[in-house]
């Protein structure tokens, strides 16, 4: 069978001359055995199951609520344990500096006194919610769960390309990918030390008891927005993993600063909400006051201590993408470290030169609005006609800090199977990181997938599929 | 548990039971149309009558009969496949799975997949429904199978806990009230034994009203092959070892009400259910005699629905 490789940017399975990369050999040989019929009924059985199980997200904007799965690619991406230590490294290092950005910021401000970022990148911005100035967290842990998206420049190395600080999603697919690969193609896994995934509910629920008052009898919840939200099958997926109550906000009420659910046995306390929905959502006393996603009364109970929030309010501002651009400089100011991890250059509108830069090189740049997420009120540069770079001028103008320029990131390849063929589709990489009593990483995370030719969106509203993403235990021969 | 989870797990347990049961009565039904179709054509045709008196569907709309269509046929459309119908196994499995899909972590994984699948079935079937009345009617039976599978995930997978007796009330409620529901409107056509000729006939009639409470077989080996009325009447009430008799359902309900937790508060509806109980085990052939079947079966049905109403009273709104 043919495996047809990318010319113009990093190809994750083959080198340059067209050898397959050895931590590849393997599932080249195995999958070269299978007969393009063989693969074609094990992928309707994969979609299948995905069906039947209910693993589906929503489509927003579709009337009849339509149920879609998340295609899933069943070429696995491999990480070589020694890649993997160092990405691990980097992740640790980049969370704990976001965790302590997020404790200065709504207590001391040393960043902003000491001019590390400037003031109004912070103060200014909507995430920063000010009704938290001088509440710690318990523990002082803000991000407890973070997801954050790496892709690997033309040179292969690896560059962070965004934080997501709030409600990071995607992990149960990394779990479920990982059990239907197992059961779909399991002779891949017969020659690979791969590191199971499958411990990360149990992790979750330790962070989430860590930061519980009461540890010894913490009763953690999962909230959700409900069944219509998009990742509803996530929450419902976790707390089933992780036993326990997956809430919505009409089961939850707060008497006396305490928050309480309402059971078939009366009101019972909850210690710890993994909450998975946004902050603005989450107590219309302080917050939206539109609100019917949230729970009157919650952030009085979660400043008096008594209830645990995760992640905790206010920690959005951290993965602003016009903060992004200093986190380099963050780390060495809180932990007098290099940067283990490399990033996308950025230009932030805020600094007069780059935004100069910013407005002569807009037919280069990506440019995206700072404080937005999933990909609205973007300019591609290279792909858009000069009348929209005209009118994206005139609209930066009036608003030079709401603006972050970066050049364009060609995302590195990987062989999926498409139309009987191995093609090469642009890929990216979530992995999931915990901040309990330590920091820990979730050996591998969410590969996500292209699938159109050329294309360099991966995500799942745009056409994206996932992998399964094996992380190697070693790098024998 | 959470009061939201607890109301859907019920509810749940009754949208499962009750696609069952119209499934069932979907198959019988056909079955015994077929058998008096050419004998006696407006008989026929009356048994499907009774059947949307039976499930309480009848539609608005004069349902589309066209030649080729045969009598069953738009029948087994409206009962198993129309969206608009509250009462089709389609409307109801949406619904028991849209409660699932909210109560997830409630869950087995099992469990869901079957309610699941089952569903996804349904869907496809409403796009495609053979219209050969034998080739519908053998779907209709699929569909009966996919049920029975989701009720044996339950059983076999499912923790005894408090979850489960909710599921396990639901359908006791919803199996109990199916059950006065045909016995109340077939009853009264049924009548007594007819002359010779129309004997088998008559027989066949109270065959299948045996057969559509899934209690022939049973009623056979506890009451011998002979088909009594009054004996099948009383089978159908009182025959604590009949799974859909009124009074082995009565019967769960006390027990299940037992596991429930603050019995200070669910006073009322222990003593609602107490009551129905009673009537059955000590006063039924006073009842019987003083009220007929069919005013029995219809007070036994409004002392159910304010149990139902009560158990929502105390456990679903927390």
């Amino acid at each position: 069978m043919d495996w047809i490789q990318e010319r113009g940017t990093y190809d994750e399975i083959f080198t340059a001359d067209g050898a397959p990369r050895k931590h590849y050999a393997r599932v080249l040989s195995t999958l070269g055995q299978l007969d393009p019929r063989e693969i074609a009924r094990r992928e309707r059985l994969q979609n299948l199951s995905l069906l039947n199980q209910g693993i589906t997200f929503a489509v927003y904007g579709d009337r009849r609520g339509t149920e879609r799965v998340f295609p899933f690619d069943f070429v696995p991406r491999i990480v070589p344990a020694a890649e993997w230590s160092r990405l691990e490294a980097g992740l640790v290092q980049r969370i704990t500096a976001l965790n302590l950005f997020l404790k200065d910021v709504y207590s001391e401000r040393a960043c902003l006194r000491e001019g590390i970022v400037p003031w109004e990148l912070v103060l200014t911005r909507k995430e920063y919610k000010r009704e938290l100035l001088g509440v710690l967290p318990p523990r002082e842990i803000y991000t407890h769960v973070v997801g954050t998206d790496l892709i690997r420049g033309e040179d292969g190395r690896y560059l962070v390309l965004e934080d997501n600080c709030r409600c990071p999603s995607g992990v149960s697919y990394v779990l479920e990918n990982r059990s239907l690969l197992q059961r779909s193609f399991p002779e891949l896994f017969s020659a690979y030390a791969v590191r199971p995934v499958e411990a990360y509910p149990s992790h979750l629920l330790s962070v989430l008891r860590f930061v519980a008052r009461r540890t010894d009898v913490a009763r953690p919840v999962v909230l959700t927005p409900g069944i219509y939200n998009s990742a509803y099958f996530e929450h419902s997926f976790l707390a089933r993993e992780m036993g326990v109550p997956l809430v919505e906000a009409a089961d939850l009420v707060v008497d006396g600063g305490h928050v309480f659910m309402r059971t078939t046995a009366g009101l019972e306390r909850v210690d710890c909400i993994y909450r998975r929905i946004d902050d603005d959502f989450l107590d219309p006393l302080v917050f939206r006051r539109d609100s019917t996603l949230g729970v009157p009364g919650l952030l009085h109970a979660y400043r008096s201590g008594n209830v645990a929030l995760c992640n905790a309010p206010g920690a959005g501002v951290a993965d602003d993408k016009a903060i992004y651009a200093y986190l380099p400089e963050l780390i060495r100011f809180y932990l007098g470290e290099d940067p283990i991890l490399g990033q996308v250059p950025t230009y932030v509108g805020a600094r007069p030169d780059d935004f100069a830069y910013m407005i002569d090189h807009l037919d280069e740049l990506v440019v995206k609005t700072t404080g937005d997420a999933g990909g609205y009120g973007m300019l591609m540069g290279p792909f858009a006609s000069r009348e929209e770079i005209s009118a994206y001028r005139e609209r930066m103008r009036r608003n030079p800090g709401g603006y972050i320029g970066q050049p364009v990131v060609q995302l590195s390849a990987h062989g999926t199977w498409i139309d009987q063929a191995f093609r090469p589709r642009r890929i990216d990489l979530r992995p999931f990181v915990l901040y309990g009593d330590r920091i820990q990483v979730l050996p591998g995370g969410l590969t996500r997938v292209a699938l159109r030719e050329g294309s360099l969106v991966v995500n799942s509203s745009q056409g994206g599929g996932s992998k399964d993403t094996w992380v190697l235990a070693e790098d024998g021969g | 548990m959470l009061a939201r989870v607890a109301e859907s797990l019920y509810w749940m347990g009754r949208y499962v039971e009750r696609a069952e049961n119209v499934a069932r009565l979907l198959t019988v039904t056909t079955e015994l149309a077929v058998e008096l179709e050419g004998l006696d054509d407006a008989l026929a045709q009356a048994q499907w009558d009774e059947l949307l008196a039976a499930v309480s569907a009848s539609p608005e709309r004069a349902l589309d009969f066209s030649p080729e269509s045969g009598l069953a046929l738009p029948y087994v459309r409206w009962l198993l496949l129309d969206e608009e119908n509250p009462m089709s196994v389609r409307h109801s499995l949406a619904r028991a799975r849209d409660n699932a899909r909210g109560v997830r972590e409630a869950l087995t994984r099992e469990v869901f997949l079957d309610l699941n699948e089952t569903f996804r079935n349904l869907e496809r079937l409403g796009r495609r429904l053979p219209r050969d009345p034998v080739r519908a009617a053998n779907e209709v039976s699929g569909t009966h199978r996919d049920i029975r599978r989701v009720l044996g995930s339950m059983e076999l997978t499912l923790s005894r806990d408090l979850g489960w007796t909710l599921l396990k009330m639901g359908e006791a409620v919803e199996r109990v009230q199916r059950t006065l529901t045909v016995l109340r409107t077939r009853l009264p056509t049924l009548g007594t034994a007819p002359e010779e000729s129309a004997l088998p006939l008559f027989y066949a009639r109270w065959r299948a009203l045996l057969r559509s409470l899934a209690s022939l077989e049973n009623y056979r080996s506890a009451r011998g092959a002979g088909l009594d009325p009054d004996l099948v009447l009383r089978f159908l009430l009182f025959e604590a070892t009949a799974p859909r008799s009124v009074a082995c359902g009565v019967t769960r309900l006390v027990a299940y009400l037992e596991r429930l937790p603050r019995p200070e508060a669910a006073g009322e509806a222990r003593r609602l259910v107490g009551r129905i109980d009673a009537t059955l085990r000590y006063e039924g052939e006073d009842r019987l005699a003083k009220e007929g079947p069919v005013l029995l079966c219809e007070q036994l049905g409004i002392q159910l629905a304010d149990v139902h109403d009560e158990l929502a009273r105390v456990y679903f709104r927390g």
